[in-house]
């Protein structure tokens, strides 16, 4: 009997053998003869279903784009910076994107100098019916144009300014949109975005002005809110707070860069409110512990001098969760006493879980005192 | 107890039943024949006499082998764990390799089916199609509109 050849083995001892392969053999064998191509593609299911096409993230540019033919039918998210991909050295991106039937998450950045290829791009996007999320940074509002030409995209976020009325069409042409967050100035009148976001459940928007709401928005089914404010004055902090306030389902996280105690009597009237996100001051810690329903509290810039209003927080808000101090602040053996001895004079251990204390600051104690501050009370931990 | 198996060629081997339960097959079949295993002979008609008796040798130095771990599936597994005992067991022709291969398919032999696998992926690893090709004797039957594809996506994918 002749002896077997390579190409005489069944495809399950193939599959065995591809299986020890890597994306670069993988590659290569498939580009030896008809027998391979298909039997790869199909070991390096595994290899290619989380693709990143970053050199700056280490990943070889022959790497990753040996990842995207190889993987282009079982890639499941996608990661690409278009500034990697020159002009006149898309359309075989494209192809195989176009191709990417499994896709269901896809990151976009890097693509400032790509206006023109956007069109290509997302002619090849229209296809794949399973691309629920899609996240697109560094980039203009000619996006949403092509983005409205998208279907059955479930949660977008959009790292680049827009006005509302341009969110308005997303909306329309993807009715299924649960999640909605918008990374850079937002602008227009909120209330127009609510009729045609009837499935959005979470939402997250920056402003530094320019955004209003004419009447209250009624998100249905709407259950996190995220706002970050910036040097916006009173009335239209006062506008925005009052738009949702009437839902008590819904878990509102409002992050501001300078609270002011008159912004604040607005924002405590959202009875949903469960987190907040500021920047330090004396004022804004004493705001917070006349809130004490909060459930995460996060306080930027924390300095040691605060120590008093902190322990108010702590004694005020029962409801507490979370709490993250970021710093210039040294914490010490005696801040971690302190917040512990009010801790045990106001929770119930029995009832509640340890409040999760989070400390991004230097330290001035040892690391191994930090575990006394692991108990039924506090969860101590240090970054 | 000894178990009789017959292989392809109608050759007769005798081999010690806790060795051949190293075969998924073998002890399926055994399972089957139940009280009546004494005496019976387990027809192999897939594994000529040569190949099986090297799988038996296999399986006897291997028999007090642990079960192996499950590897983590999105990681590309390790060929450089094998031992220098199977890496001589090894040592052998392409073609043999590759009917030990079947066997150990054929038989459920998983340990035997990992490390000849791994051995031919090590023949694999590092080399260039045309390198691949010459090692196992492969044609290139790509048609000119393959081979056209084939030199856009090497080209598409150079480190420039």
């Amino acid at each position: 009997m002749a002896e077997l050849n390579i190409l005489d083995l069944d495809d399950l001892c193939l599959h065995s053998t591809m299986e020890y392969l890597g994306v670069n053999d993988l590659f290569h064998l498939s580009h030896t003869c008809t027998r391979f191509p298909d039997l790869a593609k199909e070991c390096a299911r595994n290899l290619c279903k989380n693709i990143n096409c970053c050199v700056l993230m280490g990943i070889s540019r022959m790497y990753y784009r040996r990842q995207i033919i190889l993987g282009s039918k079982y890639c499941k998210q996608l990661t690409i910076y278009l500034s990697e991909f020159p002009i006149g050295d898309t359309s075989m991106l494209f192809d195989y994107v176009g191709k990417m039937d499994s896709l269901k998450n896809l990151m976009v950045m890097g693509c400032s100098h790509c206006v023109l290829m956007q069109n290509y791009f997302f002619s090849a996007l229209k296809h794949l019916e399973s691309l629920r999320r899609l996240y697109v940074y560094d980039s203009c509002a000619r996006w949403l144009d092509n983005l409205c030409r998208l279907r059955n995209l479930e949660e977008v976020q959009l790292g680049f300014d827009v006005e509302v009325s341009d969110l308005v069409k997303l909306c329309q042409s993807n009715t299924n949109l649960r999640n909605l967050s918008i990374f850079r100035s937002c602008k227009g009148n909120l209330a127009d975005l609510a009729p045609h976001c009837q499935n959005l459940k979470e939402l997250f928007f920056y402003t530094n002005g320019g955004l209003y709401c004419t009447q209250p928005a009624h998100f249905p089914k709407l259950k996190d809110l995220s706002m970050e404010i910036f040097r916006v004055g009173n009335t239209e902090v006062g506008e925005l707070a009052s738009s949702f306030s009437s839902d008590d389902s819904l878990a509102s996280v409002i992050h501001f860069d300078q609270l002011r105690a008159t912004n604040f009597e607005e924002i405590a009237k959202i009875p949903s409110l469960k987190g907040i996100n500021v920047h330090c001051n004396r004022d804004t810690l004493n705001c917070l512990a006349t809130v004490p329903l909060l459930e995460i509290i996060t306080i930027r810039n924390y300095e040691a001098a605060f120590l008093p209003s902190l322990l108010n927080i702590c004694r005020a808000c029962l409801q507490l969760k979370q709490l993250f101090l970021f710093g210039p602040f040294q914490v010490s053996y005696g801040f971690c006493a302190n917040i512990l001895e009010v801790l045990k004079s106001v929770r119930n251990p029995t009832e509640q879980k340890p409040l999760e204390v989070q400390l991004f600051c230097r330290m001035s104690m040892a690391v191994e005192d930090l575990q006394e501050f692991t108990n039924e009370y506090m969860e101590l931990t240090h970054f | 107890m000894i178990i009789k198996l017959e292989s392809a060629d109608k050759v007769i081997f005798e081999s010690d039943v806790s060795i051949a339960n190293h075969s998924e097959t073998i002890k399926t079949a055994l399972e089957d024949l139940g009280d009546e295993v004494d005496g019976s002979v387990v027809p192999l008609p897939n594994v000529n006499s040569a190949i099986l008796r090297k799988v038996l040798h296999w399986a006897t130095f291997h028999k007090d082998d642990p079960e192996a771990a499950e590897e983590i599936e999105n990681k590309e597994k390790r060929t450089d764990d094998i031992s220098s005992w199977d890496a001589d067991f090894l040592k052998v022709d392409q073609g043999t390799l590759f009917e030990l291969m079947l066997a150990a398919d054929y038989l459920g032999i998983k340990g035997l089916l990992d490390v000849t696998c791994k051995t031919v992926a090590n023949m694999i690893k590092g080399r260039s199609p045309q390198d691949i090709r010459e090692t196992f004797a492969i044609p290139n039957d790509f048609s000119p509109a393959e081979e056209e594809q084939v030199r856009k996506e090497n080209e598409w994918c150079e480190e420039k």
